[in-house]
C-alpha cells in the first residue's frame, strides 16, 4: 500500500512533500526507554544483596522470571506504539491541497486538509535551542476554510517549507481564479 | 488454604503473550496500510523484534529447571487469624 492509497490523490496531483516531525524529537522517548530497561537489572542487584532467598525459591524465582519477561515485553510494545505512533503522524503537501495526518494512539486517526488556494498566512517559529541548532520548528497557517488554523509540528526547515507553501498558494490561487 | 499449581502462571503468561502479538500485528498493519514501509520505520521493527526473541529466549533458558506441577499458596487463612492473635515475646 502507498501514501496516495491513504489520502486519494486526484488524476492531477503531485504529491510534492511528505513530511514528519524531525527525528531529534523522538529522542526524549528512546532515552526514557533505555533508562525503563536499567529498572530491572537494578532490582536484579537489589535482590540479590538484599534478598538472596528470593532468587532461590521455588515459587518466588520463576515468578519473578515471569514478572521481568512481562515487563521487558511490555516495554518493547510500548516503544513500538510510540514509535508507530509517532511515525504515522504526517503533513503531505501536494499542489493542490495540504494534509494533516494524526495518528493518535493505536485505534485513532484524524485526518484533515485544507486547498492551498484557501491559506491566507503563514508563519514559521523556531524556539529553543535544539530547534535552532537541528532547525526545526512549527509552521502555523491561517486558512479561510472550515479549519481555522492547521499547524506543523517540530517540522524540519520551517522558514524554507514556509517560502514554499507560499509559492505553492501563490500559484493554485492563479489557477483558481483563472478557472472563474 | 488455596493453592495452585505453578503453570497457572505460565498460563497467565501466554495469555500476556497472545495480547503481545496481536498488538504488535496492530501497529505492523498500521505501518503496512498507510505506506509508511520505509529503511526507518523497517530498522525499527527489527529492531524491536531482535529485543522480543533475546526477551523470550532468556525467559525459556531461565525457566527450562522449573517444575510447574508444584503449587503455591493463593490464600491462607493464618494469613488473618494470626494477625489477631496475642503477641509472643
Amino acid at each position: 500500500m502507498s501514501l496516495s492509497s491513504l489520502i486519494h490523490i486526484k488524476p492531477y496531483e503531485k504529491i510534492i512533500h511528505a513530511l514528519r516531525r524531525h527525528p531529534l524529537t523522538f529522542l526524549p522517548t528512546i532515552l526514557l526507554f533505555l533508562a525503563l530497561i536499567l529498572v530491572p537489572i537494578a532490582l536484579y542487584i537489589m535482590i540479590s544483596n538484599m534478598f538472596p532467598d528470593l532468587l532461590a525459591g521455588p515459587i518466588s524465582y520463576p515468578l519473578l522470571v515471569l514478572f521481568g519477561s512481562i515487563y521487558c515485553l511490555s516495554l518493547c510494545l510500548f516503544f513500538y506504539t510510540y514509535f508507530v505512533d509517532f511515525y504515522l503522524d504526517m503533513w503531505v503537501i501536494t499542489n493542490d491541497r495540504l494534509i494533516d495526518i494524526e495518528q493518535t494512539g493505536l485505534f485513532a486517526r484524524t485526518i484533515a486538509e485544507v486547498d492551498l488556494y484557501q491559506i491566507q498566512d503563514v508563519t514559521s517559529d523556531i524556539r529553543g535551542l535544539f530547534p535552532t541548532i537541528f532547525n526545526y520548528g512549527t509552521i502555523s497557517l491561517q486558512t479561510a476554510g472550515t479549519i481555522p488554523k492547521f499547524i506543523f509540528y517540530n517540522i524540519p526547515r520551517p522558514h524554507k517549507l514556509r517560502e514554499e507553501i507560499l509559492a505553492l498558494a501563490s500559484e493554485d490561487k492563479k489557477f483558481h481564479t483563472g478557472q472563474k | 488454604m488455596i493453592t495452585a499449581p505453578l503453570y497457572v502462571l505460565l498460563l497467565l503468561y501466554f495469555l500476556f503473550l497472545a495480547i503481545f502479538i496481536i498488538f504488535s500485528c496492530i501497529n505492523l498493519w498500521h505501518v503496512y496500510s498507510t505506506g509508511n514501509l520505509t529503511f526507518t520505520s523497517f530498522a525499527v521493527t527489527v529492531i524491536v523484534g531482535i529485543a522480543t526473541i533475546l526477551v523470550l529466549y532468556a525467559t525459556w533458558t531461565l525457566l527450562q529447571d522449573i517444575v510447574w506441577t508444584e503449587r503455591f499458596t493463593l490464600w491462607n487463612n493464618d494469613w488473618i487469624t494470626g494477625s489477631f492473635s496475642p503477641y509472643s515475646y
